[in-house]
Formats: C-alpha cells, sequence, structure tokens
C-alpha cells in the first residue's frame, strides 16, 4: 500500500515531520541516505563517555525544543548550562569574559567598560554614533554584518560581533541574513538604534539562559523520535539516497536538498583529559576566537564538562573540551592540544582520547521544505518550522 | 472489510441481547452478568475434562476450548461466554516458546531483552488461527442468542511476560527496557499488538459479538508512561477489528490512573477494577462511558448477606453510566465455590 507521505532526509526536521504526520494516523516512509537518523545530532564516545557528537544545546527561544522533549518524554531532563558565561579571544592580548548585555556579540551599551576592554575606547566610540545615525528602512536583503558595520563601525564589528556570530552559526555576519537574528529587524526597526533594539530583546526575554541542553545529551531527541516512528509505524528506510521525487509515494517532504550544493566544511575536535586546572571552569563555559588572533587555528572552544553539570557527574574528574575548525589543521589532535592550552591558559597534558567529527553545514537553499538549508543553523528554528510545516501538511 | 452476514450479530443471534444492547450504551431491563475467568479453574466440570491436558493444548483443541468455554453458560446462566485461551497463545502460535507452569504462570524457554531478540520474532500466520477459528464456529453454534466475547491481552501485559520471562511482581524489567531501549520496546510492543490484534480479529470473524482486551498489569504504569510508551500500541491492537462493527472492551487491574488514558485507545466500554466505584469510574471517564464491573472477588468467599449488599452497591453505583455490565472486578478465584457465582446471577437478573 503507497505512503501517504514520503520524507527525503532523516535529520531532525524529518524526525519531526515524519513523526508528526505518523501521530496523525498518515502512512509515512521515511528516506534517509546515511545509515543512521538524526544527522547533525549524533553521539559518539570519546575516553568512554558519551557525548554530543554534533548539536549540544538548543536556544531556549520560542519553547518548540522544550514542548517537544516534553513531548517525547525528556521534560524533566531539560538542564540549563553554566551561568559562568563564555569568553573571547581577541586578534591580540589574553582571552577576556564577553561583554555581558548583548545579542550575537552586539552590545547593548557599547561604552561599557567589558566592551572598551575588547575593542579599545576609539571603536566603542565609533558604536556609540549608532545612538544619533538615523535609522534606515532595513532592506530584505541585509545582512546582520552590513548593519552592525554601518551602525558601530567595522571594529565593533570584527572584535566582538564576528566572533560570536561564527561561534552561533559558524558564518561570518555579512554572510548571515538580518532576518536570521530573530526579532532583531523588528526591534531595530521601532527602537531606531541597533543598541536600543540589543537591549529591549534583552529586557523582552524571559529570565534564565538563553539556551539548554538535554540531561544525557541533546542525541536523545534522536533515541526518542526514532522510537516513535517506529510507534506509529512510519516505514524508516536507512541508505536511500534520493536524487529525484519522480517515484515516490504521495506527497513528498524534503528535508534535504535533492542536489547539495557547496556547504562549510566544519570540523570538531573532541578532547578528553586529565587537568584538575581545569576544574574551575577558568574560561567559563568556552572561548570564542576573532578571526586573526595570533597561534590560535581552532574558532571556538567548549568547555563541556565546565558547561554541562550532568557531563562533569559522568566523567570521573576528567575535563571535556570541544574545538570546531574552518580549516583543518594537519595533525588535529595537536593542533587542538596546543590550542586549548592557549585559549585556557592552561599546559594540558596528553589527552586520554581524542575524537575527530566533521559536518558540513549546508550552504541556505529553497529547495528543501524543512531542516537547516531553510530554517537555518539551530535546532529551535528548525523544529518550530518543521512542526509548522506538518500542521500545514495536516490542514491544521 | 464488513462481518459476514450469518454472524450472530448480524443475523439477529445476538445483535438483541442484553450485553450487546448494554455495550452500546442502551440499558436493558434486566442488566447482564458475566464473570472474568468464569470459564476454566473453579470449575469441577472443567478439571475433570482437562485432566491429562495441559492448559495451551486444551486452548489449541478445538472441541475442549469450544466446551470450555460453554460450561459457565450452561452452569451460572451468564449472558456472555467469555472464549476460554490465554493471553500467550497468539505468541505460541507466532513459534514462541512458552508453557503454563501450574501454580506459576506462563514461563518463556527465551525471555525477549534485545533489538536481535525482538527482530528475531516472526510475525503470526493467519493460518496458525485455524483451531481458534473453529473453536469459536463450534462455541458460537452452541450458543445461540448468547454471546461470544473475543479475548486477547494487551500489548504491554505480553510484552511484560515476554520480557520478564514469565509472571512479575512490578513488570521492572519492562518497564527498564522501554526507557532504556525505547525502540526496541517500541518494536515489541507493536509485535504484541499485531498477534494480538490478528488473535482478537479471528474470534470476531468467527463468530464472537464483542471483543475484549485485557492490560492486567497495566497498574504498574504512571499515566505518563502508559499514554507514551504503551497507549499506541494497545490503539494498534485494537486497530485490528477496524471495519467490525463490534463493541470493544477495555480492561485493566489497578487502572485507576489510565482510566480515562484507557479508553482513548478506541474501546467502546470501561472493565472497572475493584479498587474505584463504579460512579467515581464514570466521573473520571467524564460521563457517557458503558462500564463492566466491579464485584471484588475477595467477597466471594465473604458471607452471603455481605456479598449481596456489595452486588447491590456496585449495581445501585453502576447506575451513574448509561449502562452496565456486572462482572467481577478481576478473574474469579481458583478457589471459588461456583453456587455462589450462579447466585450473584439470580440476584442480578432478580
Amino acid at each position: 500500500m503507497p505512503s501517504d507521505f514520503s520524507v527525503v532526509g532523516g535529520g531532525i526536521a524529518g524526525l519531526v515531520v515524519a513523526r508528526r504526520l505518523a501521530m496523525a494516523g498518515r502512512s509515512v516512509t521515511l528516506l534517509e541516505a546515511s545509515d543512521r537518523l538524526g544527522g547533525t545530532v549524533a553521539r559518539h564516545t570519546v575516553g568512554g563517555i558519551d557525548l554530543d557528537a554534533g548539536a549540544e544545546s538548543f536556544a531556549v527561544r520560542g519553547g518548540t525544543v522544550a514542548a517537544l522533549a516534553r513531548e517525547i518524554g525528556l521534560g524533566a531532563e531539560i538542564v540549563e548550562p553554566a551561568q559562568d558565561g563564555a569568553w573571547l579571544q581577541p586578534v591580540s592580548g589574553p582571552p577576556v569574559p564577553l561583554p555581558a548585555g548583548g545579542v550575537l556579540g552586539i552590545p547593548g551599551t557599547p561604552l561599557a567598560s567589558d566592551v572598551i576592554a575588547v575593542v579599545g575606547t576609539g571603536p566603542a566610540i565609533r558604536a556609540q554614533w549608532d545612538a544619533i545615525i538615523p535609522s534606515l528602512w532595513a532592506r530584505k536583503s541585509l545582512t546582520l554584518g552590513a548593519l552592525v558595520r554601518r551602525r558601530m563601525g567595522p571594529v565593533m564589528l570584527e572584535k566582538l560581533v564576528a566572533p560570536v556570530v561564527h561561534g552561533v552559526h559558524s558564518m561570518h555576519p555579512d554572510d548571515l541574513p538580518l532576518d536570521r537574528v530573530p526579532g532583531l529587524r523588528a526591534a531595530y526597526g521601532r527602537e531606531g538604534s541597533l543598541a536600543a533594539a540589543v537591549r529591549w530583546l534583552r529586557d523582552s526575554a524571559p529570565a534564565g539562559s538563553a539556551v539548554a541542553g538535554i540531561r544525557g545529551g541533546v542525541h536523545r531527541l534522536v533515541t526518542e523520535l526514532t522510537a516513535d516512528l517506529e510507534t506509529y509505524g512510519v516505514d524508516v528506510q536507512l541508505g536511500r539516497r534520493v536524487t529525484s521525487i519522480d517515484g515516490l509515494d504521495g506527497t513528498v517532504v524534503l528535508a534535504t536538498p535533492l542536489h547539495p550544493t557547496g556547504g562549510r566544511r566544519v570540523v570538531l575536535a573532541t578532547l578528553v583529559v586529565e587537568a584538575p586546572e581545569l576544574d574551575g571552569a577558568p574560561r567559563g563555559t568556552g572561548v570564542l576566537v576573532a578571526q586573526g588572533a595570533a597561534g590560535i587555528r581552532a574558532r571556538a572552544l567548549t568547555h563541556s564538562t565546565g558547561k554541562w553539570a550532568w557531563l562533569r557527574e559522568r566523567t570521573n574528574g576528567r575535563h571535556v573540551l570541544r574545538l570546531s575548525y574552518d580549516t583543518e589543521p594537519e595533525n588535529l589532535a595537536e593542533a587542538a592540544r596546543a590550542d586549548a592550552s592557549a585559549l585556557l591558559g592552561v599546559a594540558l597534558p596528553r589527552p586520554v582520547d581524542v575524537a575527530r567529527v566533521e559536518w558540513t553545514r549546508p550552504d541556505a537553499g529553497t529547495e528543501a521544505a524543512v531542516g537547516e538549508t531553510v530554517a537555518g543553523s539551530g535546532l529551535a528554528g528548525i523544529v518550530a518550522q518543521a512542526t509548522a510545516t506538518a500542521d500545514g501538511l495536516l490542514g491544521r | 472489510m464488513p462481518l459476514n452476514n450469518d454472524h450472530p450479530l448480524l443475523d439477529g443471534r445476538t445483535g438483541g441481547s442484553r450485553l450487546v444492547r448494554a455495550y452500546r450504551g442502551d440499558r436493558p431491563e434486566t442488566t447482564p452478568v458475566w464473570f472474568m475467568r468464569q470459564a476454566g479453574r473453579s470449575l469441577p466440570e472443567y478439571r475433570e475434562l482437562r485432566v491429562g491436558t495441559e492448559m495451551l493444548d486444551a486452548c489449541l483443541t478445538p472441541e475442549l476450548a469450544s466446551e470450555i468455554t460453554l460450561q459457565p453458560v450452561r452452569r451460572h446462566g451468564v449472558d456472555a461466554a467469555i472464549f476460554f485461551s490465554d493471553i500467550v497463545i497468539p505468541a505460541k502460535l507466532a513459534g514462541v516458546d512458552v508453557q503454563i507452569v501450574p501454580g506459576k504462570g506462563p514461563v518463556f524457554a527465551n525471555p525477549i531483552r534485545s533489538a536481535s531478540d525482538v527482530a528475531a520474532l516472526r510475525p503470526l500466520d493467519p493460518e496458525a488461527l485455524a483451531p481458534i477459528r473453529e473453536a469459536v464456529a463450534r462455541t458460537v453454534a452452541e450458543l445461540g442468542t448468547t454471546p461470544l466475547i473475543g479475548f486477547a491481552g494487551a500489548p504491554f501485559t505480553l510484552a511484560s511476560y515476554l520480557v520478564e520471562g514469565g509472571p512479575s511482581k512490578d513488570q521492572q524489567r519492562a518497564r527498564t527496557l522501554m526507557y532504556s531501549e525505547p525502540q526496541v520496546w517500541a518494536a515489541l510492543l507493536n509485535w504484541c499488538a499485531d498477534i494480538s490484534g490478528e488473535f482478537l480479529r479471528a474470534q470476531v470473524e468467527a463468530g464472537a459479538s464483542a471483543a475484549q482486551l485485557f492490560d492486567s498489569w497495566v497498574g504498574s504504569l504512571s499515566e505518563q508512561q502508559y499514554v507514551r510508551r504503551v497507549a499506541p500500541h494497545s490503539k494498534r491492537a485494537l486497530s485490528h477489528l477496524r471495519g467490525f462493527d463490534v463493541p470493544k472492551v477495555h480492561f485493566g487491574v489497578g487502572s485507576g490512573e489510565v482510566l480515562k488514558a484507557m479508553h482513548g485507545i478506541g474501546a467502546d466500554v470501561m472493565g472497572v477494577d475493584w479498587r474505584i466505584p463504579l460512579d467515581v469510574a464514570e466521573e473520571r471517564l467524564g460521563g457517557g462511558v458503558p462500564l463492566q464491573g466491579n464485584i471484588d472477588p475477595a467477597l466471594l468467599g465473604a458471607p452471603w448477606h455481605v456479598l449481596e449488599a456489595h452486588v447491590r452497591d456496585v449495581m445501585q453505583r453502576g447506575m451513574s453510566a448509561p449502562s452496565h455490565v456486572v462482572n467481577l472486578g478481576h478473574g474469579v478465584p481458583p478457589d471459588t465455590d461456583p453456587d455462589v457465582l450462579t447466585r450473584i446471577v439470580e440476584l442480578v437478573h432478580a
């Protein structure tokens, strides 16, 4: 009997859509090219510790991921990261705490001392112009980089905003459409200045952390979603690369592009180390690296055991560090150890174990109906858009 | 696919019976009554008949299963026969090695605990159900206007036996598996749902006028566990009856927490155990659901005047539902004096 729906792509978006359609009583076939479900949400074991190999947190905004977690029995497992905050490795000098009160590095108060510590006094004064430059209509194609450069100057953009944006989206702000920053365009239009928009967004955000995780790892979402596909009788076919929708059953939902173009490669190095000096989390939850920072090849470092209390309880005193690279250095393990030592200010010993994971972040495109290429990176947006798409297909 | 025109529900034999009317929410002048586990162990004529025959072999011998099903109807004058079988029968017919150990219950040679154990389970060949169809057909031919109720175990209870390897106190291994390996759990419960569903469907096709799904161990679950890990599979079991206009009864022991959710799987009638009075059950269900139950089996051994007062109270509380089928709140205990059951039938019918 042919299925009512064929969902192409078994990443989070495909899983969410397939589950929702099947729970509504529709027959669904899910086609996944690889041998596993979950896409960039995955698990790996490093030094005997089960860890997220890809996404390790999600934005709290909108409550979409939390709602999904509750639906699939993980509501009680949602955890907040440590409140220490992240640090920034500037182009020169030692790392500094990331200024408080910003959105994606854009300061709410450009002349705050923690901002001046990163960009210097002159550029901070330049950024303050934002308060008096007449606001212009932000055209649809405007990127975040262009807007920040115009209002706050190039140094603020490159020294503070770019490292944070890169840490979150793996891309430069000049490549990030303004609309990928939820609420910013509307707030800017209303408030008339970028800093005021940032302050408004911060004030209107719910108390608590902007991101959250799942005790045991975000990959538990995949375990539970996969079980639901089983429960509701979705026909899951692994190893099925689809290049044309011809011949697929029913309504086809593309949860991955049929013809992926380009994409940015990101390599993650995960180190498990014996380093009691890290017990105090000297760089909080991690360090974002400004482009051009001398001697550092990583773009960001996450101190996973500093960030997640649940993880620290499972590592027997060892520490888990995760570094991301746009360009993979030769001898990744050694480069990662050297970068981590420099960023954390601790001479790290040879790691107990090292893992390498490579992800290709797809370019934005319109070919797919759901998933990262249309919803942008980040589970919150992907889950919300996939849920809405499924509801639309069900006529709700 | 609809029922055949010569099915007892359609050819005038049972469609207007007290039981079927009550199951459909239409209260007859005389309240119908039957007893869970009325067939079998409490009757001397059963013990005599079964001498030298294994329990599961008796279930799969059409003459024996039919005769055992008919015995309590003859003896007590109850308003329904319940098909004599066991919840593990569909698993046995699908090739699973299981035996009933006297005094203990079903024991599985190879408990199901891993993905590969589940993957090795084979679907139930419809041909294997031939003895069930034959036993039902024989029974229905004898019953005349008394309806036969089909019988099957719900996926959770059946899966619990399979995972534990036999009866257990609180189904702990099973409940662990549902968390440690949710996908394996889902696959196992789907398998159970499909074999139990086909077992039930065979009985209905062959002449059963109603179907009851038993989830005996549902009381060990929280509502959240039930809704997420169990209910979708129970619904799947009942979906095998899609297209048949036959009343579907659902019953669980200790179901207070999940009564409403159990009804939500697509049941028409809710069986209620002895722990909650019928008027409370009616309230928990939100009203409008025909009820079955719920004489406390423990009172079967009490002095008659105590039992009589209890039965009258059950009937009185049953008036709060649209219709009521008197039954026990659990199966007939093996040591029950059969005459007490006959007396209850007389009282209910009076």
